[in-house]
């Protein structure tokens, strides 16, 4: 019954993607973006990253401001629309071993083309970052999706009203790209021991948890 | 090398475009992996194991019914002497997601068992793409197919009266869908262990989010809302540990939104999804059976 019902389902619109940005852009940079990756799961044999993908692209309003936007291509194939928008805002700018500060606001909105159904789905992402070797950086942070709804489908309790994660990461910047990976552990407090896709994850207590999640990402820097 | 990155590649790419068709194919989890059916002599793995509920090999009637429109079969078992199915009452038994005929052939038995040996016909049959029933599993053909054996029945002269439904699990959307939905009989009684509430009841408990059904699948199972058409007695019996469909988030939520003529719910403490039986005890579990086809 491991591998049924819900597949790739799990954690996907939570998943799509890496942390779109972390280190504000300068002002007036932009950027063009493609994201691959999703959580690790045995597959054939091997365990691979399900291969979510998405677009985004960001605009640097001043040097703590970025917008930022974005597309997730998988879901497009599941006949699912889900875009995304919003702002991170750099609150502390790192110093040395003291690790910059940034929060992020995003709204992701879901629709279908079976029934129409839209969703919005609030997402409040914080990152600390350390700068090193010139441009690169790293990073350490909590993402965290907000479900408002209070009941299910068939008027369960929605038991958990948010669905979070852990991700760190790094970028490697040059004058014209980004080149980051990231890890994510997906709702790590969740027991994924039962659930039917065959995730890859760390166990507590003897139980899986959540998933692990390994993004690749492509920065195109203007 | 090469051949590693091809097979990784590949196996990417069928990845990606499992999505050019939706999720609906990953509700269904055919073993396919056996090459006859062997019953009583089968000696791989079972849901669950059980002695001393012998059925005559006289009364087990191994059979094949062509289904759809492209000329497929499937395979189905009947317990009981079919010269008497215009006389005897039967239990259509629709399986869950995890075997094929063998695997779940000790509940057959259970069931055969039920009221004592052989008092009811017990019908048992492998859906479409399951075990070594020809085509794709799909919801529609599930129902098709279980229908088909009801028809089967039908012309052996089955009557509604002396018609039951049991669907476990995966195969309680079958039990429910016929039931609510009768296509050529009405069952006078339906019986369901460890349902699911919904397709997107699933898809809800699996991503933690309330996510509409309709984001990922074409799936309509909907057990839930059809239980509110039934006004058959309902027997409802389902694991309290169960750790893959969660009983308040599923079983109990079809019991509560059933408003027909009579209910009973058999909440069994320890028990998880497909130990149901094992965990209650069998002559319990028949006895608790039997007194609901009885009253």
């Amino acid at each position: 019954m491991r591998t049924i019902y819900l597949s790739i389902i799990t954690f996907l619109a939570a998943s799509c993607t890496s942390q779109k940005i972390v280190r504000p852009l300068q002002e007036g940079e932009q950027q063009v973006s493609a994201n691959l990756g999703g959580p690790l799961i045995g597959f054939a044999g091997a365990v691979i990253p399900v291969p979510l993908t998405s677009i985004n692209c960001a605009k640097g309003i001043s040097d703590s401001l970025t917008l930022h936007g974005g597309i997730q291509t998988t879901s497009l194939l599941y006949k699912t629309l889900q875009l995304d928008a919003g702002a991170t805002y750099g609150f502390i700018k790192p110093d040395g071993w003291k690790p910059g500060l940034s929060a992020s606001g995003s709204l992701n909105f879901l629709t279908d083309f079976r029934e129409g159904n839209p969703k919005i789905y609030p997402q409040i992402d914080v990152n600390a970052y350390w700068d090193y070797a010139s441009n690169n950086f790293m990073y350490l942070g909590i993402t965290n999706w907000i479900e408002f709804q209070q009941t299910m489908t068939d008027g369960q309790e929605q038991r958990k009203q948010l669905l979070s994660g852990i991700q760190f990461g790094n970028t490697f910047s040059t004058e014209k790209w980004n080149y980051t990976i990231e890890s994510k552990w997906l709702a790590p407090t969740r027991n994924s021991t039962n659930l039917v896709v065959d995730y890859r994850s760390y166990k507590l207590g003897g139980e899986s948890r959540g998933a692990v999640g390994i993004y690749v990402g492509f920065a195109r820097k203007f | 090398m090469k051949l590693k990155f091809n097979y990784i590649t590949i196996s990417l790419i069928a990845l990606s475009l499992t999505g050019c068709f939706g999720l609906d194919d990953n509700l269904f989890n055919p073993d396919t992996n056996i090459e006859a059916y062997y019953l009583d002599d089968f000696d791989g793995k079972q849901e669950i194991e059980v002695d001393n509920y012998d059925i005559a090999d006289s009364l087990v009637h191994l059979f094949t019914l062509n289904v759809g429109n492209a000329g497929e079969h499937i395979y189905a078992v009947y317990i009981g002497d079919t010269a008497k199915i215009a006389s005897d009452s039967i239990i259509v038994y629709c399986h869950g997601n995890a075997g094929h005929l063998d695997y779940y052939w000790p509940r057959a038995k259970l069931l055969a068992n039920v009221n004592g040996t052989n008092t009811y016909g017990v019908l048992m049959m492998d859906y479409r793409g399951y075990g070594l029933s020809q085509g794709k599993p799909t919801e529609e053909n599930m129902y098709e197919d279980v229908d088909a054996c009801i028809v089967w029945l039908k012309n052996k002269g089955l009557t509604n009266d002396r018609f039951f439904m049991y669907g476990f699990s995966l195969g309680g959307a079958a039990a429910c869908e016929l039931t609510a939905n009768p296509r050529n009989l009405t069952p006078s009684k339906i019986l369901l262990e460890s349902p699911f509430a919904s397709a997107a009841t699933l898809i809800q408990e699996g991503s933690g989010l309330a996510l509409p059904s309709s984001y990922f699948v074409d799936l309509k199972i909907d057990n839930a809302q059809e239980i509110k058409k039934i006004n058959q007695p309902f027997y409802w019996i389902h694991g309290e540990e169960d750790d893959f469909l969660d009983i308040d988030m599923n079983g109990q939520v079809i019991y509560n939104n059933y408003k027909g003529s009579y209910k009973e719910a058999h909440r069994i403490p320890e028990a998880v999804h497909n130990n149901v039986p094992k965990i209650m005890g069998y002559e319990e579990y028949i006895e608790s059976i039997g007194t609901f086809l009885r009253r």
